[in-house]
């Protein structure tokens, strides 16, 4: 068939000025201007920043104890002392939420890297093997699939027991299947492309096809999504620790500080408010980045 | 009347339909509001008198597609109108509302779009679409409209029409949704026609039906038709008055004969000059800018050595069901080395299978495939031979080593270049795989071959995507040549270039063929461009080789009824002085 | 025709077959023995003799394909086993508590397209690209809140500051509006994101250029020709989201102190209440797979373009 590609603009743009044209720009320095163009995204990058702060030196943010109150100072409003109020124990909710940052991000990210490495593996294996293999792993996703991910995540929990490596195992086992196609799409693509045949028919190695053009090129969509699903890890992290089933109570975990508020709904708003706000905050600039990583794919192409 | 372009036979009364004055178009830079907008049309104007057909033709990136559009009001996202005008029956187009606008859309001026395969909504029926064309403006009722949608739809010369008008368009074939679109553009009889590469989306013996069916009918009812193309040959058949465009501007415009014949602007020289017309070549005489075949090939009576022999060549594909699709059937063919074998053919006629076939890209059904004296398809394997089991390894092995001998360069230099390596390790690429010289000599080689498809060495640390289309068709022959193969397979190389860079890289290769004693089988639907570079030439249809010989005897005397039907399709005979 | 539907059939049937399993395989195979969960655990002082018969009564003592294949065939007669804690049969614990579950979600999946589907058309309707930004800025914001807090915030907010509407429990219609509206948000959303993109992309169609270019009105153009091609991704997804909400119930009811399901669903896995999530599984793949044969048969009347292709590859 007559293929009469459309270059792209860029493309076409620049066959008039084949000889020294300027170099682009630094990455870095593109994707500063790239971000500061863009208010949300800004403001995605600032949070993010400060959820990453917050996970790694929760004393810069907040000195004080998060296990112990003041029982005086219990149930207490939102003031300039304790910015989210305390709680009936007189604890610094505000603290209570920076210090259990550590725990919930590190249970969203292990819950990525399992699914990232599980799926992502299978999707590989079923994109470039082909055949009886591939046909085998997707049956297999295609019933993961058919499981709602929250369910599967409480049956994995159920055999495992409760505590916050099992939350995040179990987040990872469900959204394994989402990587697991994603990298397979990616791989057939890949595959396909002329490159891929062109570096064939020049006699490169199977092994070489696929270490040098294919998986680069497969790597950006998946780390999308990969980014897309650390919003949704944290979401089905502590929706899962909100439901009693993370660690065990003095430990602040996001789910489990709004679930502890939920006896205080009608008289300590703050208490379910603020920690449920963080979460929201957090999941949004994941999945704000998220897009912005996509759409920079996209001019890149 | 004061316009500044060269414009002879321009309106000298109010005659004109349709008035397009210093038209300006700006797209926003990265399609959303940010940053400056980019102006791509720069104060274009031309003229449409009734019953007219004027060609506006420049390559891509001209303007000449944004201009029909902004004269449609159908600029796409971020694209507006920055200045002038554009006037319909005395009407100023752009000084219109929404609402008045679409008045004059359809009926006032009809739109035949670029590609049929995807400008046909697929989840409703053909017969409706057409008729909707009447109901929106008010032509007919439902049923009336339906009914006229199959007349319509006959006239378009579309066959049974009242079955077809039932069918959704992915049951068409590509020149039938087609017809359908230009039943669409012609419902409610419009005064003028914007045909935008009414037929570059379809195989030349179609696209010949095509124009002479819309010719035809705009003929009939007094139909004026601004036809947009990239094809000069297209223009030169078809067109009354041709407006020539590039880099946003009109360089010239005038009557046919007279662009054609005795173009003004140097861009317009190059153009002419450039464009593959197959009058051109016979004109010209033969062997214009082919590399003579060495006299070794044949010289001493004995027969000519062969780097390819193709022998009863077949490749079926398994279609759904029990059926088999016989892709390439008992194909046979021979190329000495120094020469140029090109296949041609429509979609579909197993031309490219072939191609891929000899690459060992693909495992021939049936059928010897020789290259250097080894039988690739005795290394892949065919259905009904095997390869052995236990000599899989040393056949891999073999089979790699031919790779070295046979490279390719394949259709769409826009796909064929990973875009994550820059453009010397993409040359060096081959050298690689094959283990040859270390690191700094790999450099030197893939810098000596970039140098000898005339690259400018400062290429070699940039992205693929930084190049231009041609110059990236450098890069793949550089790869295609770096490890010195005897043969290299060209796969439509210039399908996706514009005409003025189609005939540089048709240079290139075969001066680089002269240079190299490169054998090449050359893929090609294009006559023009094999009638160009090709010493032999197969002609295939639906799987089979239905004819072959030397270029000149195939051209000038076709022996089958087909390979006529094809020359007779070529547009541009009007290219070719008298 | 009738070749597809017993394909699909089959399908359908070792999804089924493979949901079972899988469950089992996650649930049976890895520690956690419902006998130690029934008698109390480690510090159980349950007798030698007290043991033996629990372990009868779930068939413990034989060999693991023994017990699996009697499992199997159990469930295929609908018999999942008896809850490890109430002793309860699982299939009547399932059924009974399933139509309030239904009620739930059957109203939140109406909300959620109703005001997803209405919040994409009239995105992508919209000239203005203020309002355009706005609305489709609020998908984004509303597929990033979780469940349980927006259920909080609701019954901070509408229960005890306006005491409009009930905050807990399972009676009449008035107990449903918050919990259906808190599990529509994210749904919505998604519906709305979905949407949204596909009428995009429909609306950058060649096609829609054609009945641009032929006079038809804007309403025209997007409700007759791209919402139609934008509504097959979109169906899928509510196909999925049918069988999600049934699962997100487990957090929304447990919000609202609601019976049904999820509640049942919830208790179970805090017990560790093996049979009973079994079941839960099983039973949600079983609608995942009625989902889609429902849709399968949809999708032909939306496109003509499935059938065909369908029916060649069957």
């Amino acid at each position: 068939m007559t293929v009469l590609a459309t270059p792209p603009a860029h493309a076409t743009a620049d066959a008039a000025s084949s000889g020294g044209t300027a170099r682009p720009p630094g990455r870095v320095r593109a994707a500063v201007r790239f971000t500061v163009r863009r208010p949300g995204l800004l403001l995605s990058v600032l949070v993010a920043a400060l959820v990453l702060l917050a996970a790694v030196a929760p004393a810069v943010l907040a000195g004080g104890d998060p296990l112990t109150g003041v029982p005086a100072e219990k149930l207490q409003g939102p003031s300039a002392d304790h910015l989210f109020g305390t709680d009936q124990l007189g604890r610094d909710v505000f603290t209570r939420v920076v210090h259990g940052t550590s725990l919930s991000l590190r249970a969203s990210a292990l819950a990525v890297l399992v699914a990232l490495a599980a799926g992502g593996s299978l999707g590989l294996v079923a994109g470039f093997a082909g055949g009886f293999v591939d046909d085998a792993v997707m049956r297999l996703v295609d019933v993961l699939q058919a499981i709602p991910r929250l369910l599967l995540s409480l049956a994995v929990i159920t055999a495992l027991g409760f505590g916050t490596t099992k939350i995040a195992l179990a987040v990872g086992v469900a959204a394994a299947a989402v990587f697991a196609r994603v990298m397979r799409a990616e791989v057939l693509r890949v595959r396909g492309a002329g490159y891929v045949e062109a570096a064939r028919a020049s006699g490169v190695r199977p092994g070489a096809v696929l270490l040098r053009h294919v998986l680069p090129n497969a790597w950006g969509p998946v780390l999308v999504i990969a980014a897309l699903e650390f919003g949704v890890s944290i979401l089905a992290v502590s929706s899962l620790s909100f439901l009693g089933f993370g660690a065990a109570p003095p430990t602040p975990e996001w789910g489990a500080l709004v679930a502890d508020g939920r006896n205080f709904v009608a008289t300590a708003w703050w208490l379910t408010t603020f920690p449920g706000l963080v979460v929201a905050a957090t999941v949004l600039a994941a999945n704000r980045i998220s897009r912005a990583l996509d759409t920079e794919r996209g001019d890149d192409r | 009347m004061t316009d500044e372009a060269a414009v002879d036979g321009g309106p000298e009364d109010g005659s004109a339909l349709l008035e397009v004055r210093d038209l300006r178009v700006a797209y926003a830079a990265g399609g959303g509001s940010r940053g400056m907008p980019r102006e791509v049309v720069h104060g274009v104007s031309l003229t449409v008198r009734p019953g007219e057909v004027v060609a506006v033709v420049g390559e891509s990136g001209s303007g000449k597609s944004t201009t029909a559009h902004a004269v449609l009001g159908l600029l796409p996202l971020g694209g507006e109108v920055t200045g002038g005008e554009v006037r319909f029956q005395g009407r100023d187009l752009l000084a219109l509302d929404e609402r008045r606008m679409r008045a004059v859309r359809g009926a006032g001026i009809g739109f035949i779009p670029q590609d049929p395969t995807v400008s046909l909504n697929p989840v409703r029926r053909v017969g409706d679409q057409v008729a909707e064309a009447l109901l929106v403006h008010g032509l007919a009722d439902g049923r009336g409209a339906r009914a006229r949608a199959v007349e319509l739809l006959a006239e378009a010369g579309l066959p049974a029409p009242h079955v077809r008008a039932r069918q959704y368009p992915h049951e068409l074939s590509g020149g039938m949704r087609q017809r359908v679109l230009i039943a669409i553009a012609l419902a409610c009889r419009p005064r003028l026609v914007v045909a935008d590469e009414p037929t570059s989306a379809l195989d030349v013996t179609v696209q010949r039906q095509i124009l002479d069916h819309v010719a035809g009918l705009t003929r009939e009812n007094g139909t004026a038709v601004l036809l947009i193309t990239h094809d000069l040959g297209v223009a030169s058949d078809r067109a009354d008055r041709i407006v020539v465009m590039s880099g946003g501007e009109v360089v010239e415009e005038g009557p046919a004969a007279r662009v054609l014949r005795e173009p003004v602007h140097p861009y317009t020289k190059n153009l002419t000059a450039a464009a593959p017309g197959l009058g051109a070549w016979r004109t010209v005489g033969r062997g214009d800018s082919r590399a003579a075949v060495p006299s070794s090939a044949s010289a001493d009576g004995t027969a000519p050595r062969r780097i390819v022999d193709v022998n009863g060549l077949g490749k079926d594909f398994p279609l759904p069901g029990k059926a088999v699709l016989h892709a390439v059937e008992d194909v046979s063919f021979h190329i000495a080395p120094g020469e140029t074998f090109a296949l041609v053919g429509e979609s579909g006629s197993g031309k490219s299978t072939t191609a891929r076939l000899v690459l060992g890209l693909e495992r021939a059904t049936a059928g010897r495939i020789e290259v250097a004296g080894v039988d690739v398809a005795a290394l892949t394997g065919t259905d009904d031979r095997p390869r052995p089991r236990g000599g899989r390894r040393a056949a891999a092995r073999e089979l790699r080593g031919l790779r070295r001998r046979v490279q390719v360069v394949s259709q769409n230099p826009y796909a064929s270049l990973d875009p994550r390596f820059s453009v010397g390790d993409v040359i060096a690429e081959p050298l690689r795989a094959f283990g040859v010289g270390d690191r700094a000599e790999r450099r030197e080689l893939a810098a000596a071959s970039a140098a000898q498809v005339a690259l400018p060495p400062d290429v070699l640390t940039r992205r693929p995507a930084e190049l231009s289309g041609g110059q990236r068709q450098r890069v793949a022959i550089a790869r295609a040549l770096v490890l010195r193969p005897d043969v290299v397979v060209c796969d439509e190389p210039t399908s996706a270039l514009d005409v003025s860079v189609q005939a540089q890289i048709l240079d290139l290769l075969t001066g680089l063929q002269h240079e190299l004693g490169l054998a090449l089988l050359f893929i090609s639907h294009d006559l023009a461009v094999v009638a160009r570079i090709a010493h032999r030439v197969g002609v295939m249809r639906r799987g089979r080789l239905v004819e072959s010989g030397p270029v000149e005897r195939v051209l000038a005397d076709p022996a089958h009824a087909y390979t006529r039907e094809l020359l007779d399709a070529v547009p541009g005979r009007r290219l070719a002085p008298v | 025709m009738a070749r597809y539907l017993l394909r699909r059939l089959l399908q359908a049937l070792f999804v089924l077959w493979a949901a079972f399993t899988l469950s089992y395989a996650i649930l049976f195979v890895l520690p956690g023995d419902p006998v130690d969960i029934k008698l109390g655990g480690i510090e159980s002082t349950a007798t030698p003799a007290e043991i033996a018969a629990v372990r009868d009564k779930y068939g413990i003592g034989e060999p693991l394909p023994v017990q699996y294949a009697k499992a199997l065939r159990n469930a295929v007669q609908g018999d999942f086993g008896h809850s490890v804690q109430s002793g309860a049969d699982v299939r009547t614990t399932i059924t009974d508590a399933l139509p309030e579950t239904l009620k739930l979600t059957g109203f939140a999946l109406l909300l959620a397209v109703v005001f997803g589907g209405g919040i994409a058309l009239l995105a992508t309707y919209a000239r203005n690209r203020a309002i355009r930004r706005l609305l489709l800025s609020i998908p984004a914001v509303g597929i990033s809140m979780p469940a349980f807090w927006v259920g909080l915030v609701l019954i901070q907010v509408v229960s005890f500051q306006w005491r409009a509407l009930p905050a807990l429990g399972n009676d009449g219609f008035d107990s449903l509006v918050l919990p259906g509206i808190t599990m529509a948000l994210p749904a919505g959303a998604f519906i709305a994101q979905v949407l949204a993109k596909s009428m995009t992309t429909a609306l950058a169609a060649p096609y829609v250029d054609t009945a641009r270019a032929k006079g038809a009105g804007r309403a025209r153009i997007h409700l007759r020709h791209a919402l139609r091609n934008a509504s097959l991704p979109t169906l899928t997804v509510v196909g999925v989201l049918a069988g999600n909400l049934l699962t997100e119930s487990v957090v929304v009811e447990t919000v609202f102190s609601r019976a049904g399901l999820g509640r049942v669903t919830a208790f179970a896995v805090d017990r560790q209440d093996i049979p009973v999530v079994q079941g839960v599984v099983v039973l949600s793949a079983l609608v995942f797979v009625v989902v889609s044969l429902a849709l399968d048969l949809l999708y032909p009347v939306l496109d003509p373009r499935v059938t065909t292709a369908r029916a060649a590859a069957a």
